[in-house]
């Protein structure tokens, strides 16, 4: 994850210190980015970084704000997997009929993984903290505190 | 009931009862492209296509930059100088803080991200002072919203990206209203300390000490020279330039300052790879309802809503006011960008509103979410640094709000504010 964004930033300073503005570099740079966002959004899940709404569950009481979130997430966690879903349909159709990048000439399939193996992480992730849950009590609609 | 409505019930429903934001917004297109009919599958082409684009870069770099200067000692400078140009009147510990956040906001394109570097510094200096913890942790919430307004500004960038809106321009025109923004906090801890008697305990005025810590400090303030000079003297694009302000502070706080350690580099890391995925992420759904909300026409049956109202600038104007500070009371400020804007963006054209003036209100108002429970994430890191709880921070910013709400006034009354400084760079440019 760390290597990724390193990657990004290591991309756009190489740059600026070469002074040529080579029109791969930034087309690299943008898969770095879509990688980062999605294994980001997975690593997300671990540290209880996603934004959400959690005015319900801090005013009901206790077992009722326990499933109302439990609720919240089986419904992200459906749509993660319809998601990694359509993400594949998606990496499929660039299989059958190829769409190649402008400066590379990379089929726009690899890049686009990205979205159903990022999402297929986030989906991990949850099952991860769930089963965290069980066992240590940790539980993870609370802020981590570290 | 119809289509739309069912919609927008399903967004904030999901959001209400605690779905990720990007995720319920994916969740409410995903139904309604079912609605119109349309594959799912361009659902995960946008999460694909939305952040394959460059200008959107600018925002995990300048998340990177703000976090290495406020680790690598470049923030403490910043403060130093402050401290020295404000002097010894009443709160002027209040001031200087106000001070030291227009110079961070000036590196930084996130309001949370200022208030967590400027707080970290003048917070403990103000409770040597004695000034209340929630006074302080109010000054340093607000100080820090003006991280989103005076460039560079991630919110800026998002609203250039889903309004296809120049972002230099749009960072032009955040530097007039986020100058008088400050002075008009500033005039406010002024007014607060001084009917309360806080302290003016500040070493004078002095033109030595303050040439001495301003060339102590000479990287941290050449930062905004570089950065912003480079973008409007057509040397880089604002996402060059956020590479460039990360290379900067690398180079400053490792090599001049030597105060970033490998632990504090990785930290920053960390943080940019958890806001990039809890946040940036948001674009691909947010693109995809954009498109959804252009398909069942929402902008135009929220138009018909507001009847006849809907030609009048101003009216406009304040609907989007006060859906936005609604909205912003339980939203992060990116979603509401990233949701709001497709809506209210035909209808601002339709009543001849700039959309850079839009752009402009839409980050003022999303600065007072910052600033208003039960989700503001500015309070939740004043109340972290000044150790007070939400409620105390949120009734001690209250006063503050006040001013932020006189900038939204003048700039919906007096467009000009924001656009004067623009139009002088379109004018030279051509």
């Amino acid at each position: 994850m760390c290597m990724l964004s390193l990657l990004v930033f290591a991309q756009v300073v190489m740059r600026y210190v070469f002074q040529s503005p080579m029109s791969w570099s930034d087309e690299i740079a943008v898969y770095c980015m879509v990688g980062l966002v999605y294994f980001g959004a997975a690593f997300a899940v671990r540290e209880r970084a996603h934004i959400r709404v959690l005015a319900a569950y801090w005013l009901l009481p206790k077992a009722a704000a326990t499933a109302v979130a439990v609720f919240s997430d089986v419904l992200w966690f459906a749509f993660n997997a319809i998601m990694v879903w359509e993400g594949a349909l998606l990496v499929a159709s660039f299989r059958e009929q190829p769409f190649y990048s402008a400066a590379l000439e990379i089929n726009l399939l690899w890049p686009s993984l990205a979205i159903p193996v990022g999402y297929s992480l986030i989906c991990l992730r949850m099952i991860q903290s769930y089963m965290s849950w069980r066992r240590t009590g940790d539980s993870p609609f609370e802020a981590r505190n570290d | 009931m119809p289509q739309w409505v069912v919609v927008f019930l399903v967004l904030f429903g999901t959001i209400g009862i605690g779905v990720p934001i990007p995720m319920a917004i994916g969740i409410a297109t995903m139904l309604g492209f079912v609605f119109a009919d349309v594959s799912i599958i361009s659902l995960a082409q946008s999460s694909y296509t939305a952040l394959s684009n460059v200008p959107i870069m600018a925002v995990p770099l300048f998340v990177f930059a703000g976090a290495l200067m406020e680790r690598g000692g470049l923030a403490d400078r910043l403060v130093r100088i402050a401290q020295s140009l404000v002097g010894n009147y009443s709160g002027s510990l209040g001031i200087v803080a106000v001070v030291a956040c227009m110079f961070f906001a000036a590196l930084s394109g996130s309001g949370p991200a200022t208030a967590a570097a400027v707080g970290a510094v003048t917070l403990p200096a103000m409770a040597r002072e004695r000034y209340p913890a929630a006074f302080g942790g109010a000054i340093i919430a607000s100080g820090g919203a003006l991280g989103s307004l005076i460039p560079p500004s991630n919110l800026m960038v998002f609203y250039g990206i889903v309004a296809s809106t120049s972002i230099p321009q749009l960072f032009a025109a955040g530097v007039v209203p986020g100058i008088l923004a400050g002075c008009l906090l500033m005039a406010t801890v002024w007014v607060i300390a001084r009917r309360r008697g806080y302290g003016g305990t500040a070493e004078r005025v002095s033109i030595g000490r303050m040439a001495a810590t301003a060339w102590e400090g000479k990287w941290a303030l050449l930062a905004p020279v570089v950065i912003l000079g480079g973008i409007y003297g057509g040397a880089f694009t604002p996402t060059e330039a956020a590479a460039v302000a990360v290379f900067y502070a690398l180079v400053t706080s490792v090599v001049i300052y030597r105060e970033l350690t490998w632990s504090r580099f990785v930290e920053s890391l960390r943080i940019t790879a958890l806001i990039s995925g809890a946040i940036v992420i948001m674009l691909g759904p947010a693109i995809a309802f954009g498109q959804l909300a252009a398909l069942l026409q929402i902008p135009e049956k929220i138009g018909s809503l507001l009847g006849g109202l809907a030609g009048d600038p101003l009216a406009v104007l304040l609907v989007v006011t006060i859906v936005l500070v609604i909205t912003g009371c339980f939203m992060e400020s990116i979603a509401q960008i990233i949701l709001f804007t497709p809506l209210f963006l035909p209808l601002a054209a339709k009543a001849g509103i700039d959309p850079i003036t839009l752009g402009v209100i839409i980050v003022l108002t999303c600065e007072i979410g910052f600033l208003t429970p039960p989700v503001g994430a500015n309070l939740f890191v004043a109340m972290r640094l000044a150790r007070v709880g939400l409620g105390a921070v949120s009734i001690a910013v209250l006063p503050f709000l006040v001013a932020y709400f006189v900038v939204v006034a003048v700039v919906a009354l007096f467009p000009q504010v924001a656009l004067w400084l623009p139009h002088l760079m379109r004018a030279s440019v051509h």
